[in-house]
């Protein structure tokens, strides 16, 4: 409800319960504020924000005082502005004198109101208080003789990260900021989100990397998207002498609201790495693994004859190409029109194969459309239920997890379903831990609850779903009992959870890796989908179905064709007329007919003989892909291998031609983020030497082959995506200069959506599927006791490539490591820190096991970033048989001591 | 992946205190008290052990320590001398009886005598302004107190010991 609210004066209006400082800041009335952080809950400490109230005997915080009827405020009296003096010069005699050398200035608060208050000198000189600098690294200086005790790095640790890594110790005049026994941030369980050096208004809290680079003045400031997860965080880099000095998140309008996490915020070393590759590179001879550099005419040449020769031999289809989900929107597009149009073959695949291609299978077959229904501000803001499933969200997408966990505090929700005990069940309403792959018997349980509870959605099931009766008789032999003892849950468990996603008012499904790594991956989403139809948990903001995508930009990928059965937009290539529409407009003599091959697909027909050249633009599947040394059996076979990359890669080591890329901070372009947000991308530094951004080398490319793929710059390919994608066509560079749009977006008027399914799905009506339970692959028998689980951690990044580059994080988390339950570690006579071997039926590696409660007994979990140790070894390669998914999540291994 | 890892001795003694309050987080006060009684200060080990145990951030259980002028970090003296440094103790020559006792018996504020027998603690204000300077010695509050009658009552407790 709006009210009326003078301030000095002038007529404003508010909400009910907004504070005088947000009415203020809103209508840029200036007010000083120290301890107050918009996204934070107010605290009222520094007191600086004081004003008058008529009818108030004493002065107010205006950052904590609640608007609920009209009022008059006055902002600048003259005993304000002289009270605010003193509380100026009070901190100021407490503080270092140090403007001239501190990293801060030009950015600090406290500098910019002393100078607007006139503060020259500190009117008390006494006895100050000193406290030293303490232990923050690898990223963190913390300087705490500045700290002015405003507490928010102690609320943004507590309220955003939930690390809980710092808070205010001693008291009265010698009160500081502490960690446990003041040790080191690293032992105190910080995540060096670095969003404490994000709000700290002074000089206390900084970046390492920053210090004597210079002060912000001296800074090129950028804004651009962050090159790592899929949240698509804002940033701002702060460039000096073409290197990267630090980055900030950018606060408003961005999807992270002003955080960040590890990786975004300090892993950007390898930019600047002397491990770059800077020139296009040919292997001299086959066996010695050495190469050569070699110009760019060279290079393109070489790729146009051997790709002419093998298709001229064995037909097109000899060849293949994986595209990439860190390259932006238009090179997906590009690499996937180089496929179509020139060399005539649908196989192209990239890695959303081995994450989020059951999401998509599944999806688009019960509602149309595989992408996630709602937007990452819905979870924060809006939903009521959130189901957290397979999903180790704090790890993988930090800043969603902030997302979350300032939904519980507003009273949302959560449940946490996965094997390990992660991170975020500990703000749990409910945490159950279900038996490895026994995800299809836990969801049709809880659809079996629905139906007997009668939980359902009676109006939404008539009027938006169909063969609801078809699937209420299929259910009808569901033994619950059954349920129970398969996932280890018990039936009453169940139907807690049940009764709260059925009836809360917005409840939000979210999955990542641990639904879609099965074989059974496509039926564990066919799964969740019923249970959002059968509520109508869908369709509403706050509502829906989630699955989190991994890489910044995989979404987008998909989005852009990279696919072998889609051309961009997910428009099917076995569709006669749609193939008619491209082969026009790209005016192509003819295209492929048929689905080409998926990832996996792809390295089972290099063993066969029928794929002999392959083009890989910045990808490693020798880490990546299940069953290592399978993937690298094939690519010895093959007769051309291109490998398109920032860095000389596993991969690219076996690579006939390398060519040097530019990575998203030398390069312009779109990405678009887990919950469709199409955003762009800036040029923030140059590529060393002659490495090109991947568009510029696919369109050189081009050129050599005789195709005239005329693009002056990046965003002529926006122009002919909009023209090509209806789901892309009102998101034109045009627009994204000021905005980022969530697509469907179908023309230059449309605002872009962010719930789908409103009122009506793309399929038509949404269609249940009655999935039967099936078991693993491969389950832990007596020779191979041990289940094996492979995942990610917050501080690496998929094969390592960039973040192995960055000092800092290859301190936090630089070795190979396992984690084995204590007990089961008590039981072999192990040690926290001794090496073991974890052997499975294809393969062996040695590495460091770490004790830990997460984890339950009889497993292992192997986070797959590392080559040294690679968990893909282990894996094996067998596959969904909808979505081809390998089965990254079970596999039974054996625990040998060294 | 934040696997905190700590070892333990004595976690029998801590486990039981924690049962006693029904391993309820938010007596954590309650259960730092119980340690700091069992073994005359709060030791760090035992401190990181029921942080875990209590799945509450040890930063917190930190800032609880310190606060507090109840608990000590250190090993306290078997005895403890504590005086009050508030502003009217300190007007009424607060400072001066700190300054004695350290030369007295040899030990700085903060810390024990070699022998362990004593502990010297400051502290602002223990609310009994009007009988200041005020001292307390092993939990016993002296009034308007010299420096002549705190050494006899000192000495006094420390013979009782040698006895
Ligand atoms: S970096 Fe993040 S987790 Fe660490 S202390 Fe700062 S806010 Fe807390
Ligand atoms: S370190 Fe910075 S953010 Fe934290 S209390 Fe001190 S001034 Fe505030
Ligand atoms: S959450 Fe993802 S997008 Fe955001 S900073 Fe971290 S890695 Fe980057
Ligand atoms: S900003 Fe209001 S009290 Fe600090
Ligand atoms: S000043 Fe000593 S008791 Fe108050």
């Amino acid at each position: 409800m709006s009210i009326k609210v003078f301030i000095d004066n002038t007529e404003y209006d508010a909400e009910i319960g907004q504070t005088i400082l947000e009415v203020a800041r809103k209508h840029l009335i200036e007010i000083p504020a120290l301890c107050w952080q918009p996204q934070l809950l107010p605290y009222g400490a520094c007191r600086l924000c004081i004003v008058e109230v008529k009818g108030e005997r004493r002065p107010v915080t205006s950052c904590s005082y609640q608007i609920v009827k009209e009022i008059e405020v006055l902002t600048k009296t003259a005993e304000i502005l002289r009270m605010r003096k003193n509380l100026l010069s009070l901190l100021l005699s407490n503080h270092p004198a140090d403007c001239m050398t501190c990293e801060k200035s030009g950015d600090c608060l406290l500098e910019k109101y002393a100078y607007e208050y006139g503060i020259r000198k500190p009117a008390f000189l006494g006895e100050r208080n000193k406290v030293c600098e303490k232990d923050g690294k690898p990223f963190i200086i913390r300087d705490y003789e500045k700290c002015i005790m405003c507490g928010k790095c102690v609320r943004v640790c507590e309220e955003i990260a939930g690390a809980n890594a710092i808070d205010f110790g001693w008291r009265g005049f010698g009160v500081q900021i502490v960690s446990g026994f003041d040790g080191s941030l690293k032992d105190n369980g910080c995540f060096f989100c670095g969003n404490c050096i994000e709000v700290c208004p002074v000089g206390a809290l900084r970046e390492i990397s920053a210090e004597k680079k210079g002060r912000t003045w001296e800074f090129r400031k950028i804004n651009t998207i962050c090159p790592y997860c899929g949240v698509g965080c804002g940033i701002q880099v702060s460039v000096k002498d073409n290197s990267i000095v630090k980055i900030n998140a950018l606060p408003d309008g961005s999807v992270n609201k002003g955080w960040l996490c590890v990786k975004g915020k300090f892993g950007f070393e390898y930019v600047k790495s002397p491990d770059r590759l800077k020139k296009p590179l040919l292997k001299k001879d086959k066996k010695a693994g050495k190469f050569m550099e070699i110009s760019w005419d060279e290079a393109l040449d070489l790729i146009v004859n051997r790709f002419s020769e093998i298709r001229k031999k064995y037909g097109a289809n000899a060849l293949a190409g994986l595209a990439s989900a860190k390259c932006t929107n238009e090179e997906n597009y590009l690499f996937q029109k180089f496929f179509r149009q020139i060399i005539r073959t649908n196989n192209i695949d990239h890695c959303a194969r081995l994450c989020h291609a059951p999401s998509v299978a599944a999806l688009s077959q019960t509602l149309g459309s595989g992408a996630m229904t709602n937007s990452l501000d819905e979870i924060e803001n809006c939903s009521d239920c959130i189901v957290l499933i397979g999903s180790n969200v704090s790890e993988t997408q930090p800043v969603t997890s902030y997302k979350i966990r300032k939904a519980v505090s507003r009273g949302a929700k959560l449940i946490v379903i996965d094997p390990q005990e992660i991170e975020m069940a500990k703000i749990a309403e409910i945490y159950i831990q279900p038996w490895f792959g026994s995800d299809v018997m836990l969801l049709n349980a809880l659809a079996k609850i629905i139906l007997q509870e009668n939980l359902i959605n009676k109006e939404f099931i008539e009027q938006r779903v169909e063969n609801f009766e078809e699937y209420q008789n299929w259910m009808n032999n569901f033994s619950l009992l059954e349920a129970e003892k398969i996932t280890g849950i018990s039936v009453e468990m169940m139907k807690r959870v049940a009764k709260i996603y059925a009836t809360s008012k917005a409840s939000i499904i979210i999955w990542a890796m641990g639904i879609t790594q099965h074989i059974t991956g496509t039926d564990n989403v066919f799964a969740l989908s019923n249970l959002a139809l059968l509520t109508g948990q869908i369709g509403r903001p706050g509502a829906g179905l989630a699955p989190l995508r991994g890489q910044n930009n995989v979404q987008g990928a998909c989005d852009m064709g990279a696919l072998p059965d889609f051309f961009p937009g997910y428009q099917k290539v076995e569709n006669p007329e749609i193939r008619e529409k491209f082969k026009n407009f790209w005016n192509a003599a003819c295209l492929a007919e048929k689905n080409g091959l998926t990832v996996v697909e792809i390295f089972s027909s290099i063993h066969q003989g029928q794929i002999k050249g392959l083009y890989i633009m910045g990808e490693n599947p020798l880490v990546s892909d299940p069953d290592i040394s399978y993937v690298q059996e094939a690519i010895k076979k093959l007769e051309f291998l291109v490998v398109q990359d920032i860095f000389l890669t596993q991969t690219a080591k076996y690579a006939d031609l390398i060519l040097p890329s530019a990575c998203s901070f030398e390069k312009e372009g779109t990405f678009t983020n887990t919950e469709r947000m199409v955003q762009k991308v800036n040029r923030c530094v140059e590529p060393p030497q002659d490495a090109k951004p991947d568009w510029e080398i696919l369109k050189n490319l081009a050129k050599r082959f005789g195709f005239d793929w005329d693009y002056h710059s990046i965003w002529d390919i926006t122009r002919e995506i909009n023209k090509l994608v209806p789901i892309y066509a009102g998101i034109t560079p045009e627009r994204l200069l000021y905005a980022s749009l969530q697509w469907p977006c179908s023309d230059e008027k449309h605002s872009g959506t962010s719930t789908l399914h409103i009122g009506k799905f793309p399929a038509g009506k949404g269609k249940l599927k009655c999935v039967e339970y099936r078991y693993p692959y491969e389950l832990p028998d007596e020779k191979y006791p041990f289940i094996l689980t492979t995942g990610r951690v917050l501080t690496e990044y998929h094969t390592r490539t960039m973040t192995a580059r960055v000092d800092g994080l290859d301190q936090l988390s630089g070795e190979p490591f396992c984690l084995m339950n204590e007990n089961d570690l008590k039981k072999m006579k192990l040690k926290h820190g001794s090496k073991i071997k974890v052997i499975s039926r294809r393969g062996e590696i040695e590495i460091k096991v770490k004790k830990s409660r997460s984890v339950p007994e009889k497993t292992v979990f192997i986070p797959f970033h590392y080559a040294e140790a690679a968990a893909n070894i282990l894996t094996h390669h067998n596959l969904d048989p909808v979505a081809k998914i390998p089965e990254y999540k079970i596999c039974a291994v054996r625990i040998e001591k060294l | 992946m934040r696997e905190k890892e700590y070892l333990f001795n004595n976690a029998n003694k801590i486990d039981e205190i924690l049962v006693k309050h029904g391993m309820n987080r938010s007596r954590i006060v309650a259960i730092m008290q119980d340690i700091q009684n069992e073994f005359g200060y709060l030791p760090e080990k035992n401190l990181k052990y029921i942080s875990m145990k209590l799945q509450t951030p040890l930063s917190q259980i930190y800032s609880i320590a310190t606060f507090y002028r109840a608990f000590s970090l250190k090993p306290r003296g078997k005895h403890l001398v504590t005086v009050c440094l508030g502003t009217a103790c300190h007007v009424r020559g607060g400072a001066r009886i700190v300054e004695s006792i350290q030369k007295m018996f040899d030990v700085k504020p903060g810390e024990k005598t070699k022998d362990g027998l004593l502990s010297l603690e400051t502290v602002n204000c223990l609310g009994a302004c009007a009988l200041g300077p005020v001292v307390v010695v092993d939990g016993k509050y002296h009034g308007h107190i010299t420096i002549s009658r705190l050494e006899r009552i000192v000495k006094g407790i420390l013979n009782e010991n040698k006895k």
